[in-house]
Protein backbone atom coordinates (compact mmCIF):
# COMPACT_ATOMS: atom_id res chain seq x y z
CA UNK A 1 0.00 0.00 0.00
CA UNK A 2 1.24 3.64 -1.00
CA UNK A 3 1.85 5.73 2.48
CA UNK A 4 2.87 8.66 0.20
CA UNK A 5 0.16 11.92 -0.16
CA UNK A 6 -0.71 13.80 -2.97
CA UNK A 7 2.26 14.48 -5.06
CA UNK A 8 0.94 15.86 -8.24
CA UNK A 9 1.89 19.48 -6.54
CA UNK A 10 5.16 18.48 -9.11
CA UNK A 11 3.17 20.61 -12.49
CA UNK A 12 1.46 22.86 -9.88
CA UNK A 13 4.92 24.15 -8.79
CA UNK A 14 6.04 24.29 -12.42
CA UNK A 15 3.17 26.14 -13.56
CA UNK A 16 3.64 28.72 -10.98
CA UNK A 17 7.38 29.37 -11.22
CA UNK A 18 7.23 29.14 -15.00
CA UNK A 19 4.01 32.14 -15.02
CA UNK A 20 6.63 34.56 -12.47
CA UNK A 21 9.17 33.90 -14.83
CA UNK A 22 7.11 34.48 -18.03
CA UNK A 23 5.29 37.46 -16.24
CA UNK A 24 8.46 38.69 -16.10
CA UNK A 25 9.39 38.70 -19.69
CA UNK A 26 6.10 39.94 -20.48
CA UNK A 27 5.86 43.08 -18.25
CA UNK A 28 8.88 44.21 -20.72
CA UNK A 29 7.16 43.08 -23.54
CA UNK A 30 4.11 44.79 -23.17
CA UNK A 31 5.86 48.05 -22.64
CA UNK A 32 7.71 48.13 -25.66
CA UNK A 33 6.66 51.08 -27.94
CA UNK A 34 6.65 48.68 -31.56
CA UNK A 35 5.19 45.55 -30.06
CA UNK A 36 3.18 43.15 -31.47
CA UNK A 37 -0.48 42.11 -30.75
CA UNK A 38 -0.41 40.61 -26.73
CA UNK A 39 -3.14 37.97 -27.27
CA UNK A 40 -0.88 34.93 -27.72
CA UNK A 41 0.49 36.05 -24.17
CA UNK A 42 -2.89 36.26 -22.89
CA UNK A 43 -3.43 32.87 -23.90
CA UNK A 44 -0.65 31.38 -22.55
CA UNK A 45 -1.36 33.21 -19.01
CA UNK A 46 -5.25 31.77 -19.64
CA UNK A 47 -3.64 27.96 -19.80
CA UNK A 48 -1.17 28.49 -17.16
CA UNK A 49 -4.38 29.80 -14.61
CA UNK A 50 -6.21 27.41 -15.85
CA UNK A 51 -4.35 24.34 -14.79
CA UNK A 52 -3.70 25.89 -11.48
CA UNK A 53 -6.94 26.76 -10.76
CA UNK A 54 -8.43 23.52 -11.53
CA UNK A 55 -5.43 21.23 -10.02
CA UNK A 56 -5.69 23.80 -6.85
CA UNK A 57 -9.52 23.40 -6.47
CA UNK A 58 -9.28 19.69 -6.54
CA UNK A 59 -6.08 19.81 -3.90
CA UNK A 60 -8.15 22.06 -1.71
CA UNK A 61 -11.56 20.37 -1.50
CA UNK A 62 -9.32 16.77 -0.70
CA UNK A 63 -9.34 17.22 3.19
CA UNK A 64 -7.15 16.23 4.82
CA UNK A 65 -4.36 14.61 1.98
CA UNK A 66 -2.64 11.88 3.45
CA UNK A 67 0.01 12.49 6.11
CA UNK A 68 3.51 10.96 5.29
CA UNK A 69 5.17 9.08 7.87
CA UNK A 70 8.42 10.96 9.23
CA UNK A 71 7.57 13.97 7.26
CA UNK A 72 6.60 17.52 8.71
CA UNK A 73 4.28 18.20 5.49
CA UNK A 74 1.72 16.90 3.51
CA UNK A 75 -1.76 16.62 5.15
CA UNK A 76 -2.03 20.44 5.71
CA UNK A 77 -0.63 20.51 2.07
CA UNK A 78 -4.15 21.46 0.52
CA UNK A 79 -3.95 24.78 2.17
CA UNK A 80 -0.44 25.97 1.73
CA UNK A 81 -0.42 24.80 -1.90
CA UNK A 82 -4.01 23.89 -2.92
CA UNK A 83 -5.42 27.18 -1.34
CA UNK A 84 -2.68 29.65 -2.97
CA UNK A 85 -2.60 27.91 -6.68
CA UNK A 86 -6.65 28.11 -6.79
CA UNK A 87 -6.71 31.32 -5.77
CA UNK A 88 -3.72 33.07 -7.93
CA UNK A 89 -4.84 30.16 -10.92
CA UNK A 90 -8.31 31.54 -11.44
CA UNK A 91 -7.02 35.31 -10.75
CA UNK A 92 -4.24 34.86 -13.97
CA UNK A 93 -7.31 33.08 -16.01
CA UNK A 94 -9.55 35.57 -15.89
CA UNK A 95 -7.20 38.41 -15.91
CA UNK A 96 -5.57 36.93 -19.07
CA UNK A 97 -9.16 36.81 -20.28
CA UNK A 98 -9.47 41.07 -19.32
CA UNK A 99 -6.42 41.68 -21.55
CA UNK A 100 -7.58 39.71 -24.50
CA UNK A 101 -10.52 41.20 -24.24
CA UNK A 102 -9.17 44.80 -23.37
CA UNK A 103 -6.99 44.69 -26.52
CA UNK A 104 -9.58 43.60 -28.82
CA UNK A 105 -11.51 47.41 -27.32
CA UNK A 106 -8.69 49.17 -27.92
CA UNK A 107 -8.01 48.03 -31.52
CA UNK A 108 -11.33 48.81 -32.44
CA UNK A 109 -11.25 52.25 -30.88
CA UNK A 110 -8.11 52.97 -32.68
CA UNK A 111 -5.89 52.95 -28.75
CA UNK A 112 -2.98 51.91 -26.78
CA UNK A 113 -3.53 48.76 -24.85
CA UNK A 114 -3.84 50.41 -21.10
CA UNK A 115 -2.52 46.92 -19.15
CA UNK A 116 -2.13 49.12 -16.09
CA UNK A 117 -6.35 49.80 -15.82
CA UNK A 118 -6.91 46.34 -17.24
CA UNK A 119 -4.96 44.21 -14.70
CA UNK A 120 -4.74 46.54 -11.32
CA UNK A 121 -8.37 45.11 -9.98
CA UNK A 122 -6.64 41.64 -10.26
CA UNK A 123 -3.51 42.67 -8.76
CA UNK A 124 -5.11 44.39 -5.57
CA UNK A 125 -6.93 41.44 -5.52
CA UNK A 126 -3.26 39.56 -5.49
CA UNK A 127 -2.04 41.35 -2.67
CA UNK A 128 -4.46 39.99 -0.27
CA UNK A 129 -3.05 36.54 -1.24
CA UNK A 130 0.55 37.98 -1.18
CA UNK A 131 -0.13 38.76 2.69
CA UNK A 132 -1.56 35.23 3.18
CA UNK A 133 1.59 33.91 0.96
CA UNK A 134 3.73 36.02 3.46
CA UNK A 135 1.82 33.82 6.81
CA UNK A 136 2.19 30.51 4.71
CA UNK A 137 5.98 30.81 5.14
CA UNK A 138 5.69 32.18 8.95
CA UNK A 139 3.70 29.08 9.99
CA UNK A 140 5.19 26.67 8.26
CA UNK A 141 8.90 28.03 9.82
CA UNK A 142 7.08 27.78 13.23
CA UNK A 143 5.03 24.57 12.55
CA UNK A 144 8.04 22.45 11.28
CA UNK A 145 5.97 21.96 7.96
CA UNK A 146 9.10 21.66 5.54
CA UNK A 147 11.39 19.72 8.32
CA UNK A 148 12.49 17.14 8.32
CA UNK A 149 12.15 15.84 4.75
CA UNK A 150 9.81 13.15 3.71
CA UNK A 151 12.98 10.55 5.03
CA UNK A 152 11.52 8.44 1.44
CA UNK A 153 12.21 11.14 -0.54
CA UNK A 154 14.72 11.44 -3.21
CA UNK A 155 16.88 14.88 -3.29
CA UNK A 156 14.63 16.36 -0.35
CA UNK A 157 15.80 13.33 1.97
CA UNK A 158 19.13 14.72 1.36
CA UNK A 159 19.13 17.89 3.30
CA UNK A 160 17.35 15.60 6.49
CA UNK A 161 17.25 17.92 9.28
CA UNK A 162 19.04 20.83 7.93
CA UNK A 163 17.12 23.96 7.87
CA UNK A 164 18.33 24.45 4.66
CA UNK A 165 14.76 23.34 2.80
CA UNK A 166 12.70 24.77 5.20
CA UNK A 167 13.91 28.23 4.66
CA UNK A 168 14.10 27.62 1.02
CA UNK A 169 10.53 26.98 0.61
CA UNK A 170 9.72 29.42 3.10
CA UNK A 171 11.45 32.04 1.36
CA UNK A 172 9.73 31.05 -1.98
CA UNK A 173 6.13 31.71 -0.43
CA UNK A 174 7.46 34.87 1.18
CA UNK A 175 9.45 35.97 -1.74
CA UNK A 176 6.27 35.37 -3.60
CA UNK A 177 4.16 37.15 -1.80
CA UNK A 178 6.27 40.46 -2.06
CA UNK A 179 5.40 40.30 -5.66
CA UNK A 180 2.00 39.77 -5.30
CA UNK A 181 1.73 42.62 -2.79
CA UNK A 182 4.08 45.41 -4.90
CA UNK A 183 2.90 44.82 -7.80
CA UNK A 184 -0.60 46.59 -7.24
CA UNK A 185 1.26 49.80 -6.50
CA UNK A 186 4.48 49.42 -8.62
CA UNK A 187 2.70 51.64 -11.40
CA UNK A 188 3.27 54.24 -9.63
CA UNK A 189 6.40 53.89 -8.04
CA UNK A 190 10.00 53.48 -9.73
CA UNK A 191 11.52 51.52 -6.75
CA UNK A 192 8.48 49.81 -5.52
CA UNK A 193 8.64 48.43 -9.63
CA UNK A 194 12.12 47.39 -9.04
CA UNK A 195 11.28 45.55 -6.12
CA UNK A 196 8.45 43.71 -7.53
CA UNK A 197 10.12 43.35 -10.72
CA UNK A 198 13.06 41.66 -8.91
CA UNK A 199 10.75 39.37 -5.94
CA UNK A 200 8.96 38.21 -9.80
CA UNK A 201 12.26 37.00 -10.93
CA UNK A 202 14.09 35.08 -7.71
CA UNK A 203 10.30 33.55 -6.76
CA UNK A 204 9.74 32.42 -10.38
CA UNK A 205 13.35 30.69 -9.81
CA UNK A 206 12.74 29.29 -7.06
CA UNK A 207 9.73 27.78 -7.59
CA UNK A 208 10.99 26.71 -10.72
CA UNK A 209 14.27 24.97 -9.11
CA UNK A 210 12.34 23.51 -6.26
CA UNK A 211 9.89 22.13 -9.28
CA UNK A 212 12.62 20.53 -10.96
CA UNK A 213 13.45 19.06 -8.48
CA UNK A 214 10.06 17.32 -7.76
CA UNK A 215 10.07 16.00 -11.15
CA UNK A 216 12.90 13.87 -10.46
CA UNK A 217 11.75 12.96 -6.43
CA UNK A 218 8.21 12.66 -6.90
CA UNK A 219 9.23 9.60 -9.46
CA UNK A 220 11.32 8.35 -6.82
CA UNK A 221 9.05 8.35 -3.96
CA UNK A 222 7.14 5.45 -4.79
CA UNK A 223 8.43 2.15 -4.29
CA UNK A 224 9.87 0.63 -6.82
CA UNK A 225 10.50 -2.90 -6.80
CA UNK A 226 14.33 -3.66 -7.32
CA UNK B 1 4.32 58.85 -20.54
CA UNK B 2 7.17 58.05 -18.73
CA UNK B 3 10.47 56.44 -19.66
CA UNK B 4 10.45 53.86 -17.20
CA UNK B 5 8.30 50.52 -17.62
CA UNK B 6 5.00 50.79 -15.37
CA UNK B 7 5.86 47.15 -13.84
CA UNK B 8 10.02 47.11 -13.67
CA UNK B 9 11.19 50.65 -13.10
CA UNK B 10 13.83 50.27 -15.58
CA UNK B 11 13.89 52.20 -18.84
CA UNK B 12 11.34 50.96 -21.73
CA UNK B 13 14.48 52.07 -24.38
CA UNK B 14 17.32 50.12 -24.15
CA UNK B 15 20.90 50.50 -26.70
CA UNK B 16 20.66 48.05 -29.46
CA UNK B 17 23.92 47.58 -29.63
CA UNK B 18 24.12 46.74 -25.63
CA UNK B 19 21.31 44.40 -26.09
CA UNK B 20 22.81 42.59 -28.81
CA UNK B 21 26.11 42.00 -26.89
CA UNK B 22 23.98 40.87 -23.78
CA UNK B 23 21.55 38.19 -25.58
CA UNK B 24 24.54 37.17 -27.28
CA UNK B 25 26.66 36.42 -23.78
CA UNK B 26 23.58 34.97 -22.09
CA UNK B 27 23.31 32.11 -24.97
CA UNK B 28 27.17 31.57 -24.83
CA UNK B 29 26.75 31.27 -20.89
CA UNK B 30 24.10 29.07 -21.10
CA UNK B 31 26.03 26.52 -23.11
CA UNK B 32 28.54 26.49 -20.83
CA UNK B 33 26.76 26.37 -17.96
CA UNK B 34 24.95 23.45 -19.31
CA UNK B 35 27.93 21.44 -20.51
CA UNK B 36 30.00 21.78 -17.29
CA UNK B 37 27.32 21.31 -15.07
CA UNK B 38 25.90 17.78 -17.01
CA UNK B 39 29.56 16.82 -16.57
CA UNK B 40 29.56 17.78 -12.64
CA UNK B 41 26.23 16.06 -12.63
CA UNK B 42 27.53 12.77 -13.81
CA UNK B 43 30.50 12.86 -11.52
CA UNK B 44 28.28 13.65 -8.59
CA UNK B 45 25.91 11.16 -9.62
CA UNK B 46 28.94 8.64 -9.49
CA UNK B 47 30.95 9.66 -6.65
CA UNK B 48 28.57 10.61 -3.99
CA UNK B 49 24.83 9.87 -5.05
CA UNK B 50 22.44 9.74 -7.24
CA UNK B 51 20.25 12.75 -5.09
CA UNK B 52 23.22 14.57 -5.54
CA UNK B 53 23.89 14.09 -9.10
CA UNK B 54 19.81 15.04 -9.69
CA UNK B 55 19.96 18.04 -7.44
CA UNK B 56 22.89 19.31 -9.37
CA UNK B 57 21.16 18.62 -12.54
CA UNK B 58 17.94 20.50 -11.49
CA UNK B 59 20.25 23.28 -10.43
CA UNK B 60 22.25 23.80 -13.95
CA UNK B 61 18.60 23.64 -15.60
CA UNK B 62 16.94 26.49 -13.16
CA UNK B 63 20.13 28.91 -13.73
CA UNK B 64 20.30 27.98 -17.37
CA UNK B 65 16.12 28.55 -17.14
CA UNK B 66 16.82 31.79 -15.45
CA UNK B 67 19.83 32.88 -18.11
CA UNK B 68 17.27 32.32 -21.07
CA UNK B 69 14.49 34.57 -19.13
CA UNK B 70 16.94 37.72 -18.64
CA UNK B 71 18.19 37.20 -22.52
CA UNK B 72 14.33 37.05 -23.61
CA UNK B 73 13.57 39.97 -21.00
CA UNK B 74 15.84 42.03 -22.49
CA UNK B 75 15.28 41.18 -26.06
CA UNK B 76 11.48 41.97 -24.89
CA UNK B 77 10.27 40.83 -28.71
CA UNK B 78 11.59 44.17 -30.21
CA UNK B 79 10.77 44.42 -34.38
Amino acid sequence: MLSQGVTYNTTMGLAAGAFMLLLFVFIRVVQQPTRRSVDGWAWMFAALGFFLGVTGTHMTLTWPLKQIPGAGCCAVDNVTFGEPAMFFGYLIFFAAIAIMRAERVALDRGLELDLVSTVRPFLYAGAFGGIGLIMFAVAGLEFGMWAPAPPDEPIARLMGTSILERFFVAGAYAIAGVAAITAAFAPEHRVVARVFAVALFVAGMMWTFLSFTLFYGHIGFFPFPH
Amino acid sequence: MSPYGAFTGVPDEVDEGQTRRWSSLLVKAVFVVLALGVVLSAILWAVASADAGALTLAAVFAVCTGLLVLRQALLAERR
